[in-house]
């Protein structure tokens, strides 16, 4: 009954928060960009009002990133007819009797440099292996590692650690009730080193270890050292727990981040206290969105963003968040003129183009990270690209994920629907066809998923308000600030080009039946529009694997529909390119085409 | 919207803030006039340590340890001075293994750190110092013509002006030419090994090209003098207004501080041609707005390089290629009225 009271208590709190905060204006500052968007209560829904966008102004010369805030905000105030800034640029908040204003802000900041992190720990393949996943969680740039087992000594050790200047010291050791004197031996040198620093340069510490010595820890190191605690990553030495962990570096990150940039300080004020690193509040929406959902697949969202590519996924409410700074679409693109990964880039290209312009583009890019592609060729290039980072990404998160989680294989991407996908690269496409191949071509699903275009930023801004206000959260992700692509089929197997390998049967709400036959190699879609639902019979050909139980296995789904219909993938995984080029040119057009239709 | 904002001006007085990435010490004084390459600061960016085990090295307990310490923290020592003990009867000690400084006594262990070679930030532009920064450096000021570029190799160097043809052959006919030697050479565009290889041979402290061939990215990188990227890679049409002021001012000292962009700081490569200035001559805008009748330059293809006038600010364009971004109408100096995404545009002050 207690129980009950306590809950029935949460939901009237709830109700209370959704009829108080009608409005909520959402920040997203990102590395060149600020975003604003408005979403307001239209008949009891909340709704997307207006966006903005203006030039972040987190560095020289104005070092201060209200000054873009503002910008981006007057600029809003102008596409809504409302005003939300007072004369002297405060935000009116609440809102006032004649309509200005709002009821809440929701922030996020992917702003800032990469950051440099030191992982301590004891064995290199357990600890260690543990912090280093969690550094991956945020914005971790470089990365010194020490350990027990290292062939290093302690002052190499220290030297390495004084040289990178860390901004943040993760150290993992000790399952629960297992090792101490291992644990604060490793410290001791973090210690040193740490002491070795001017006290402003010093570098947070969090210690995710063995939770006993907590305590000890704060009394022996605590001095000096700002020492912050989380749940242990590795509890058992075949356990590892990221996800306590994963929330403490996101808080670390945002501490970092209020302090190294001008005005974020204020602006988490505005967002009373809710400034969230966009990766780490990224992750929360999926989080989100994996509690809320059936059990027998996961959530997936992607954002390729300027400054870092972050990959979420999430199984039954547990997050695997993995950021990529390295891989932005804005990032240092100079490794990517080494032959290997420039091959990489150009299997991708749809055209003709020489890989000289392309080393050019690329390089031209380092110097104007924010350049839209203008010509043809330009968008080739940036598409090409796209498609690898993605790639990138996967390839390396591959050893991320849990065990034991569903897939067609473990080479393939594990069974996840819906898949979030945000990004100016996939916002700017010509067509959503465009936005789609990307996707498909860089994530290589399997069996049936549902996409959906995040082509505002909204969704990291969601996650920064999920837990607080999760009845926004549910309505705005089915708003108009999302695009609902549709439903995916992709088929595993393999067959020669043009072989039948699937027969399918659309039957939507008024009994209306189409059908199609599936040719290996190709890619085809069927009409169904969004919000509106449909049977989907599949009967697979040539023991192909459409996710519903085996090779071969065929049977009926419930499809939604979207902006792209029903899609049907029938290119195999992994996706194998024609190696002649001008073959592969037309193979590009082909499938952008079968979409376009 | 707010313009990032590239620098080609004939005159202005120019600031330059000048400091060590760690603390050390500054070596110049305010007020003082000093040359490009005068060295402005000096510290030591990653020193190595030595630590050392007291405890163990007497061969007595640890909380014993602490007292037998004989160095104090910030001494400096020479290689076998004593730094703890004697203890015992065989008067057991620990000495220091290298000349350095006891930097840190945690417990037991004692950190020493190596002497190592300082490393220094240099002026990079001839002028007054007007500000020290404490303990990393200071702000030069001076006047002349400033030409802010895109892209450097991280050296500095300064000489006499040449404005010379990219043409290979006659760049190689000019290998004995004594007139370019120290001098810093001027060409508008590299693109290919040859080319380089000629300007290699050239007897010149310098390099300032209007655009460079990506494939010449890595050779360019290690060159030991400093190369200057003015606008970008690829083959760019060097614009009339920066070769007409280059020209101007063949033959004059001009120095370029090739080093890499830098965005939070807001450092990038520039040259810089000194010459009197007076009261009137203001520093550039820092910060420019897009507007009507704003001097731009086009940072992408197919117009990369070209200089021109914002003609109006236009809200979201189909561009050529199927994509929708807000863009401006420009006039360019050739007479060609073209759309171009605001992003692809620098203002030029």
């Amino acid at each position: 009954m207690k129980d009950a009271g306590q809950k029935n208590k949460q939901i009237e709190e709830q109700s209370e928060f959704l009829i108080g905060a009608r409005s909520m204006l959402v920040i997203q500052v990102g590395e060149f960009f600020t975003h604003a968007l408005l979403f307001d209560s239209v008949e009891n829904q909340y709704r997307l009002l207006g966006q903005a966008v203006a030039p972040t102004t987190a560095n020289a010369p104005t070092q201060n990133v209200l000054t873009g805030i503002r910008d981006c905000i007057k600029r809003l105030e102008f596409v809504i007819g409302r005003t939300l800034l007072e004369e002297h640029g405060e935000l009116i908040n609440p809102t006032a009797p004649d309509g200005s204003g709002v009821e809440g802000v929701a922030a996020t900041v992917s702003a800032g440099p990469p950051l440099k992190i030191v992982t301590a720990g004891l064995l290199e393949d357990v600890s260690v292996s543990s912090a280093q996943n969690l550094a991956r969680a945020t914005y971790c740039g470089e990365m010194v590692t020490i350990s027990l087992n290292s062939i290093q000594d302690q002052a190499s050790q220290i030297d390495a650690i004084l040289r990178l200047g860390p901004d943040i010291v993760i150290v993992a050791g000790g399952t629960d009730q297992g090792a101490v004197q291992s644990v604060f031996s490793v410290f001791e040198t973090v210690h040193m080193a740490c002491q070795l620093m001017r006290d402003t340069e010093r570098p947070a510490v969090l210690f995710a270890g063995n939770q006993e010595l907590n305590d000890e820890i704060e009394k022996r190191f605590g001095a000096t050292l700002d020492i912050q605690f989380s749940p242990n990553v590795r509890p058992a030495l075949d356990v590892e727990k990221l996800a306590g962990a994963q929330e403490k570096i996101g808080a670390i990150t945002k501490q970092i981040r209020v302090n190294q940039i001008n005005g974020l300080k204020e602006l988490d004020g505005w967002a009373d206290g809710g400034l969230l690193p966009t990766a780490a509040a990224f992750g929360n929406v999926i989080q989100f969105l994996s509690s809320a959902r059936s059990k027998a697949k996961g959530v997936m969202g992607i954002d390729i963003a300027s400054s870092a590519t972050t990959l979420a996924t999430a199984y039954n409410g547990n997050l695997s968040l993995r950021v990529f700074p390295e891989l932005g679409l804005c990032s240092d693109l100079n490794p990517l003129l080494e032959p290997e990964s420039l091959g990489g880039v150009t299997q991708w290209l749809s055209m003709d183009i020489p890989v000289e312009d392309v080393k050019t583009y690329l390089l031209n890019k380092s110097l104007y990270p924010t350049n839209i592609p203008l010509t043809v060729e330009d968008l080739a290039i940036e598409h090409a690209l796209a498609r690898h980072l993605i790639r990138s990404a996967m390839k390396q998160n591959r050893g991320a994920l849990p065990p034991g989680i569903p897939s067609n294989g473990e080479k393939h991407l594990p069974w996840v629907e819906p898949i979030l996908a945000s990004g100016d690269v996939l916002a700017r496409t010509p067509s959503l066809a465009h936005a789609l191949l990307i996707l498909l071509d860089g994530l290589q699903p399997t069996g049936a998923t549902t996409f959906v275009l995040d082509p505002y930023g909204t969704a990291a801004a969601l996650g920064a308000t999920a837990r607080d206000n999760p009845t926004l959260t549910v309505q705005v992700l089915d708003s108009n600030a999302f695009v609902h692509l549709g439903t995916v089929i992709s088929l595993v197997g393999d067959a020669k080009p043009g072989t039948p390998i699937l027969r399918a049967e659309l039957i939507d709400e008024a009994d209306y039946e189409i059908r199609v036959e599936i040719r290996s190699g190709s890619i085809d879609w069927l009409p169904l529009a969004p919000g509106k639902t449909a049977m989907l019979k599949l009967h697979p050909l040539q023991k192909f694997d459409v996710g519903m139980g085996g090779p071969g296995i065929g049977g009926t789904l419930l499809v939604k529909g979207g902006a792209m219909g029903v899609v049907i993938d029938g290119r195999g995984r992994p996706l194998k390119l024609p190696s002649e080029a001008e073959e592969r040119y037309e193979t590009f057009h082909k499938w952008l085409w079968a979409l376009r239709d | 919207m707010r313009a990032p904002v590239t620098v080609s001006n004939p005159l202005t007085t120019i600031r330059r803030r000048r400091v060590l990435p760690v603390p050390g010490k500054v070596l110049v004084r305010k007020g003082q006039s000093i040359s490009e390459n005068d060295v402005i600061a000096q510290g030591n960016l990653s020193p190595e340590h030595i630590v050392l085990d007291i405890a163990n090295g007497l061969g007595i307990h640890k909380d014993e340890a602490k007292k037998q310490i004989i160095s104090k923290i910030g001494s400096r020592v020479v290689e076998g001075d004593m730094l703890a003990g004697p203890v015992g009867m065989t008067k057991r000690v620990v000495r220091a293994p290298c000349d350095g400084q006891v930097v840190l006594i945690s417990g037991h262990m004692l950190v020493l750190e190596k002497l190592s070679h300082p490393i220094t930030v240099r002026a990079g532009l001839a002028g007054q110092v007007i500000e020290l920064v404490e303990a990393r450096g200071a702000v030069i000021e001076t006047s002349g013509v400033l030409i802010q570029g895109a892209w450097g190799n991280g050296h500095i160097a300064s000489g006499s002006l040449h404005c010379l043809s990219s043409d290979t052959n006659q760049l190689r006919s000019q290998a004995k030419d004594r007139r370019l030697k120290h001098g810093i050479i001027y060409i508008d565009h590299c693109d290919r090994h040859a080319t380089l290889h000629a300007l290699a041979r050239l007897p010149v402290r310098g390099l300032f090209i209007f655009s460079l061939a990506a494939d010449l990215v890595p050779a360019v990188s290690v060159l030991p003098i400093p190369v200057m990227v003015l606008v970008g890679f690829g083959r760019i049409e060097a614009d009339k207004e920066t070769v007409d002021l280059l020209n101007k001012h063949n033959g004059e000292i001009i120095t370029i501080n090739a080093e890499a962009r830098d965005r939070i700081n807001g450092a990038r490569p520039e040259a810089v041609i000194p010459l009197p200035g007076n009261d009137e001559v203001k520093t550039p805008p820092e910060i420019v707005r897009f507007a009507r009748y704003q001097k731009v330059r086009a940072v992408s293809a197919p117009y990369f390089g070209k200089i021109g006038h914002i003609e109006g600010i236009e809200g979201a364009t189909v561009l050529p290629n199927g994509v929708r971004a807000p863009t401006a109408l420009i006039l360019l100096d050739n007479g060609e009225k073209t759309r171009i995404p605001l992003t692809n545009l620098e203002a030029v002050a």
